[in-house]
């Protein structure tokens, strides 16, 4: 028995099928095992689709680059009122406190282009299983993020 | 808020390892109460973004003409009303835009 989409009945709505869920542990691992991956089965294959990409909150910083400077100022200004640490260079360790912050905060935007670029190689296999750019760029997302133990926002 | 919780407690991890690597910094109080500091710091700071991002989107729909929001023209007020709460929060310069 099989729902409409083809999934075996008793499976969560948004479960892929057994053909995608090969495919995503396919795309998904470190990256030299999915050059070899690539290799052995995609052997002179070159995609080069461009998939639209519609889901635009991904793109967009989490806070403005202006916001984060003030954060960074602001926590080294009141640690230091607070005589919780104590340190000669205010402004120095603002900045170096905004670089850290910048960088967590650039978590995700490092995973979306990762994930551009796995689905991009496996442009035409998803294609001929029927995959949805969309639901395979969630999927990898989220499983490259646990794999990673990131936390994305 | 822009960032869950669980960001937030990342953040202050990594923001307490740059404190302990730095040699010119010294610790007053114990490391995990200036950690919760942090956080609490950031909490704070976020909701108050929290409330300028929402006084933007209610300054951009109280226009007399109805602007749908992700169109180009909204996109374009968001930034200019933003950038002037930036402005008045002394987070920006007067003359940047």
């Amino acid at each position: 028995m099989s729902d409409l989409n083809g999934r075996p009945s008793g499976c969560k709505p948004d479960a892929l099928t057994a053909e995608l869920t090969a495919l995503l542990k396919h795309l998904t691992g470190n990256a030299q095992e999915r050059q070899i991956r690539a290799e052995l089965h995609f052997p002179c294959r070159a995609v080069k689709l461009a998939f639209r990409h519609n889901d635009e909150t991904e793109i967009l910083m989490l806070l403005h680059r202006d916001y984060v400077g003030y954060l960074a100022r602001e926590m080294v200004k009141r640690l230091l009122a607070a005589e919780m640490i104590e340190g000669p260079a205010a402004n120095g360790l603002s900045e170096r406190v905004r670089q850290v912050m910048a960088d967590e905060l650039a978590v995700e935007d490092r995973i979306n282009d990762e994930v551009r670029q796995i689905l991009v190689q496996y442009g035409d296999e998803m294609r001929r299983t029927g995959a949805s750019y969309q639901e395979m760029y969630k999927k990898v997302k989220g499983q490259l993020a646990r794999e990673r133990k990131l936390i994305l926002r | 808020m822009r960032l869950t919780r669980e960001k937030i407690v990342r953040i202050s991890h990594r923001i307490m390892d740059h404190l302990v690597a730095s040699e010119d910094i010294e610790f007053v109080e114990d490391r995990d109460t200036i950690r919760k500091e942090i956080v609490q710091i950031l909490s704070t700071l976020l909701k108050e973004e929290e409330v300028m991002d929402s006084e933007v989107r209610k300054k951009i729909s109280s226009q007399k003409r109805e602007i749908p929001e992700g169109s180009e023209e909204w996109e374009l007020l968001y930034r200019k009303y933003y950038f002037d709460q930036l402005r008045r929060l002394g987070v920006v310069e007067q003359h940047r835009h």
